[in-house]
């Protein structure tokens, strides 16, 4: 019973890769769950940040990212060789990769019910692949053709995870990508970062209302949730913050997570993995956030929760 | 859980376990964060020489850096898969005969989770031949295979080695093994495996 949760917005810089990050670090050490990271983003941020360079390097050499997996759904690699024989999902994952000293391989719990970090890496040319494919499965007066083909293969993939993780979590690219609109409709929790400024308000407002609901139709889709992130720093423009945080009121309501993400974690020093075998401590990596990542880690935790709950509830529903 | 069969059937979901959880099993010396897996289903695969149990039914190999060798070691497991109702003695057997070209072997068989008396028996056989043992109360699940006996290291030459994977492993799989390499500043210069 995977739950799956979006990390997305429209607008790029608001911190979608660090909260990514910071969510799976949480739930895995303090709510002990099997959680897969899947990077959307060409940016490779958080892949870079979960791995290393180095090891981003070894994966993309060894063809364990999600760009390796789309090759697959193509035929072709992204330079336009052939490729013979197709890949399992699951055998272009990274697993066992956090870098927190808890889960360091000597220390690891392996007890089934314990938490461990897993990634589906991305690389710069996600991006190719993924032109490639909306090239190949686009059918005229259909644009919504690829995205619901990418829907249909990610579900294919995600069949192919079951029993392997508890939390899947999406970091989306900046925009709408036909890979971020099929996770998107796959998710069962929307989490969208922004920062207290106008544009960052106007990206979540039209995210939501022209996005979400509106071009792909998932007004159903009620738990999505905003996050203010960065909101310390800056001086000045106090009564436009104070103005944005009124209109972010207004708009989300409940639908905002009562934690704040004060400043950039990336900003700190020890975020970035220097060497794939390096590792530190939840209190080292995140320092003085410690307590606020711990917080928003519940939050989310108890939507999973609601989700499951609501699953088994309906589940019971049906047998009934 | 009910029982799977036919053998095959179980190939594919031994080879999520060896995807996705063989570096945390502990049978992986070495950083396991740092280690590379190429996996393989290899059982339809024709055996060049022939010969009995020459063919295991999974293979990976096994790259692993070390902090003071100027290399990564590479080492060849390979996995014989039993159902539940197939494991036993022979078996044993034909796992112990993959040492010839493999640097590891390992039987992976499915039972109940609790041991059934013909599996202790066959994990007491295992220890004996240095033969590696994974059991699996159900084989679907990764988190639910479980480590009963680590296997013994053999000793295999360079040249089974690379026979082995250029015979077993197929076409995408030694490329992508040939990639790795060539990223690594090992390559071949362009030269395909055939």
């Amino acid at each position: 019973m995977t739950v799956k949760i979006a990390i997305a917005n429209l607008k790029g810089g608001v911190g979608k890769s660090t909260t990514t990050m910071m969510l799976a670090d949480a739930l895995s050490l303090h709510a002990e769950r099997k959680v897969l990271v899947v990077d959307l983003d060409p940016q490779a941020n958080v892949s870079q940040m979960m791995l290393s360079f180095e090891g981003l390097q070894q994966s993309t050499r060894s063809s364990r990212t999600i760009t390796a997996w789309m090759e697959s759904l193509t035929g072709r690699t992204v330079t336009g060789a052939p490729l013979p024989d197709p890949r399992t999902a699951t055998s272009t994952l990274r697993t066992h990769i956090s870098g927190l000293s808890d889960f360091r391989p000597s220390m690891v719990r392996r007890t089934p019910s314990a938490g461990e970090c897993s990634l589906w890496p991305s690389t710069p040319d996600l991006r190719f692949a993924e032109l490639a494919f909306d090239h190949l499965f686009f059918q005229a007066g259909d644009i919504a053709s690829p995205r619901n083909r990418m829907y249909a293969d990610l579900a294919l993939a995600f069949a192919e995870f079951q029993g392997l993780f508890d939390v899947i979590l999406f970091d989306c690219p900046p925009g709408f990508s036909t890979l971020a609109q099929a996770a998107i409709m796959h998710s069962d929790i929307v989490v969208s970062p922004l920062n207290v400024d106008r544009v960052s308000m106007w990206s979540l407002k039209s995210f939501w209302t022209q996005g979400i609901d509106g071009y792909l139709g998932l007004t159903a889709l009620k738990r999505r949730f905003a996050l203010l992130t960065m909101v310390q720093g800056g001086r000045g423009a106090e009564a436009e913050k104070l103005s944005v945080r009124r209109d972010l009121q207004d708009f989300a309501r409940e639908h905002r997570l009562g934690v704040e993400i004060p400043h950039s974690v990336q900003a700190l020093r020890f975020v970035r993995r220097p060497a794939t075998d390096s590792f530190q401590s939840f209190r080292h990596k995140y320092g003085p956030l410690v307590d606020r990542i711990r917080q928003f880690g519940e939050a989310i935790e108890d939507q999973i929760k609601n989700v499951e709950m609501e699953r088994i509830h309906a589940e019971q529903r049906s047998a009934s | 859980m009910p029982f799977v069969t036919p053998e095959s059937a179980l190939y594919p979901m031994v080879l999520r376990w060896v995807d996705t959880q063989f570096i945390a099993s502990g049978l992986i010396e070495g950083r396991a964060q740092s280690t590379v897996v190429f996996s393989a289903n290899v059982s339809q695969q024709s055996a060049g020489e022939g010969g009995l149990w020459s063919r295991p039914d999974l293979a990976a190999v096994v790259y692993t850096p070390a902090r003071f060798l100027p290399n990564w070691q590479a080492e060849l497991y390979s996995f014989e898969v039993k159902t539940f109702d197939g494991v036993g003695q022979t078996a044993v057997y034909e796992a112990f005969s993959h040492t010839r070209f493999a640097n590891y072997s390992l039987l992976v068989w499915q039972d109940g989770p609790e041991l059934s008396r013909n599996s202790e028996l066959v994990i007491d056989l295992c220890r004996e031949y240095g033969v590696g043992a994974l059991t699996a109360s159900d084989p679907r699940i990764p988190h639910s295979y479980k480590v009963q006996v680590k296997p013994q290291h053999f000793t295999v030459s360079p040249t089974g080695f690379d026979s082995f994977v250029i015979e077993r492993f197929p076409a995408t799989k030694r490329r992508e093994i040939e990639n790795w390499l060539a990223g690594n500043g090992w390559g071949r210069n362009g030269e395909e495996l055939q």
